[in-house]
């Protein structure tokens, strides 16, 4: 977390985190990632079993769901013996998000890519491990269980 | 001792805890790896109470040529110059182990209080673990388990009494009790980074402190803290912990 600035970290699963300082984005060469909505397709990033979940609903948010915010999904593709199967219907917290937030020293983060955690009604996790790089945006939104089973936080 | 004789000449603004040691390392790996002639020079300024004036007249001429950098070595000298003349330590590293160390100290006090208030209302199997190397976010974690509802509610209302009235430390987390109830007693809980400077701030009182797990019995089998955080040093309760 301490080294902020241009860096890139490649996780071992291939997601690359990019924290950079605001500057001026090259049309060509940038890619404007916008919110989590309807048919949004979510990678899941814990152990319950599920692998993929598009998204039905942002639970809040005008025009979608952003990083720490909460889904519901439909369970895509999963693994076969795990806690959730195909066509369920789910709740996910979002960890990773390829749309830039903010931070209020002036940088910004951004993912590779749109990871949720999948989470119970009532908000309690169904997996027990995050895999993965987690921002720290989590804890004030009262994600601090997401933080404790997370393998790296950013 | 190049230090201190600077320091009596007024040549230099306050140098502080930080910066005697670093000119004099510089300084000695600079003549590890100069050359014999800049060698001389060296050994020439570390002479300093007895040449003043040279010292003076060097630095300026120095500073007034600083548009020719000659080589690394000028380099190395002219910065060392205008840090000696200049420079103050506005923050050192790490903040004293002191300052530390009382922080540490306070935590540790609130943690083990909290702790103690638990073992009252009966909670069972209460581990306080230090997860200051491996956890930024936080210096401990208390991880206990109850049994009913009710419980839960009457340990965490204990908290957080405990925690505002005699640590003025405020606990968001859950208000409704779960399966896994988790009290934040943090500092930083707004969105972290203030600003560049405030940076180092951060990295010496890493927000705060103390991070309480209330576990319902078959919920702290499943999620299994203890084991992702194996590697934490447990803290030794004064207390008994164990009430099965």
């Amino acid at each position: 977390m301490g080294s902020h600035g241009n860096n890139l970290f490649g996780a071992v699963s291939s997601s690359v985190e990019a924290v950079t300082r605001p500057f001026h984005c090259d049309a060509i060469s940038q890619q404007i990632r916008t919110f989590i909505q309807m048919r949004t397709n979510l990678k899941v990033v814990d152990n319950s079993g599920a692998k993929r979940v598009m998204c039905i609903q942002a639970k809040s948010g005008k025009y979608g769901a952003k990083l720490g915010d909460t889904i519901v999904g439909s369970v895509k593709e999963a693994q076969p013996r795990g806690k959730v199967k195909k066509g369920d219907v789910v709740y996910g917290v979002v960890v990773r998000a390829a749309m830039k937030k903010g931070r209020s020293d002036g940088s910004e983060v951004q993912f590779d890519d749109n990871a949720i955690v999948l989470v119970n009604n009532k908000g309690e996790l169904i997996g027990t491990r995050v895999f993965g790089p987690v921002p720290h945006e989590l804890r004030k939104k009262k994600h601090l269980k997401i933080l404790a089973l997370a393998e790296h936080i950013v | 001792m190049g230090g201190a004789a600077i320091s009596s000449h007024g040549l230099a603004c306050a140098p502080r805890g930080a910066v005697p040691p670093y000119p004099r390392s510089r300084r000695a790996s600079a003549a590890a790896a100069a050359g014999h002639r800049s060698s001389h020079q060296l050994l020439l300024r570390s002479d300093l109470p007895a040449h003043p004036i040279l010292c003076r007249a060097r630095s300026q001429s120095s500073s007034s040529s600083n548009v020719n950098f000659g080589g690394g070595d000028d380099a190395d000298k002219l910065l060392e110059d205008l840090i000696k003349q200049h420079g103050e330590v506005v923050y050192s590293s790490g903040s004293s182990p002191a300052v530390e160390a009382d922080d540490d100290a306070e935590c540790l006090s609130f943690a083990v209080s909290l702790a103690k208030v638990a073992s009252e209302i009966k909670a069972a199997d209460i581990r306080v673990l230090c997860v200051k190397r491996l956890v930024y976010w936080t210096r401990f974690f208390i991880i206990l388990t109850a049994f009913s509802n009710a419980q839960i509610d009457a340990i965490s209302s204990k908290m957080r009494d405990i925690g505002e009235k005699q640590f003025s430390k405020v606990a968001s987390g859950d208000t409704k009790p779960n399966s896994w109830t988790l009290l934040d007693f943090g500092k930083f809980l707004f969105s972290d980074i203030v600003f560049p400077v405030a940076y180092l701030m951060i990295f010496c009182t890493l927000t705060g402190d103390v991070v309480v797990h209330i576990f319902l019995p078959q919920q702290r089998a499943f999620y299994n803290l203890e084991e992702f955080y194996g590697n934490a040093t447990p803290i030794e309760l004064p207390f008994d912990t164990q009430w099965q």
